[in-house]
């Protein structure tokens, strides 16, 4: 299936996991946030939480500003 | 003289800081630390996923335990994108509700769009934000954005990144003396005299990125400021003397030996 993570379409295994995804991409869950279609999922949720086709992925974190 | 506390929490330092415009990390780090700033400001941005491993992510490097963070919601042009970044904040940060709100409303000014700043304000605060709020030096808006419960309102001095320095000290002191929370000017500070003018207005503290992290050397301009808000400060409390047209002798007149009429 095909997702968009930051703006990158990246073809992934079915029905992957939010915790399996960030497994893949090298990301740790610390002082970060996912949207997935413009709604936050809940870092509880990452382990159960299964992507589907077509879904719009934003991983989010902080950096320098003012 | 009193204590500078943002929602319940007291700061030593008045000087807040950004982090945006650095080299890089550790020279972000290094003039955080010369600043003495407690409080310092982020941006919400979506993350570099391609990027190299090793680099860390800016809040491994400014630790959260030992500063307070407060990410802003820079770059949103509507109530609705800063709403959704004060969200996304929040979720980084372990629920932490403390969001800096400005809702820009021109790309060449980065004047704040009031409008649209007093309508996220509103639902921030109805959804629990403590919301410290970028705006402009207008009085009565300053004002309004108090009575919606904002816990700080921060006028700007001048627009942001401009360097100018104070352009309307009159706005900034009506603001203060009619304010019952903290005011916080943001925005527009050159060196380390207009931090000190600010203060002296009776400001409770200042927010800055650009004119200590594009100085010449941060870490010098860092520590410049931090002096510059603190005297500042003092000699608002202190009570400067008045202006007068003529002299005033500081030595005595009397017993002068060599004008002894």
């Amino acid at each position: 299936m095909k997702v968009m993570v930051n703006k990158k379409l990246l073809v992934l295994d079915n029905k992957i996991t939010l915790e399996n995804l960030l497994i893949e991409l090298s990301v740790s869950t610390k002082y970060m946030a996912i949207e997935v279609n413009e709604m936050i999922i809940p870092k509880s949720q990452y382990e159960n939480y299964r992507l589907k086709d077509g879904d719009v992925v934003e991983v989010i974190n902080a950096v320098g500003g003012g | 003289m009193n204590n500078f506390i943002i929602k319940n929490k007291t700061y030593g330092s008045r000087l807040i800081v950004g982090t945006g415009k650095y080299k890089d990390l550790s020279e972000t780090k290094l003039a955080i630390e010369a600043s003495g700033a407690e409080m310092v400001t982020v941006a919400i941005r979506r993350m570099n996923i391609g990027q190299d491993k090793n680099t860390p992510n800016l809040l491994e490097f400014i630790d959260p335990e030992k500063y307070t963070i407060l990410p802003n919601t820079a770059g949103c042009y509507t109530a609705e994108d800063a709403i959704r970044t004060c969200n996304i904040a929040a979720e980084i940060l372990d629920g932490k509700k403390l969001v800096k709100l400005e809702v820009l409303g021109d790309e060449k000014t980065l004047y704040p769009n009031i409008i649209e700043t007093m309508r996220a304000a509103e639902i921030l605060v109805q959804d629990d934000f403590d919301v410290m709020v970028y705006t402009t030096d207008d009085p009565l808006i300053a004002k309004e954005l108090e009575n919606i419960g904002c816990v700080s309102v921060m006028p700007l001095a001048s627009p942001i990144g401009s360097g100018l320095g104070l352009q309307n000290k009159y706005n900034i002191l009506s603001i203060v003396e009619n304010a019952n929370i903290p005011i916080i000017v943001d925005a527009g500070i050159g060196t380390a005299s207009d931090a000190s003018i600010i203060m002296e207005l009776g400001c409770d503290g200042i927010l800055m990125n650009t004119a200590i992290a594009c100085a010449k050397n941060p870490v010098l301009m860092a520590s410049a400021m931090k002096k510059a808000v603190e005297a500042g400060y003092e000699a608002y409390h202190a009570g400067r003397i008045p202006k007068k047209r003529y002299a005033s002798a500081s030595s005595p007149i009397e017993d002068n030996i060599c004008n002894d009429e």
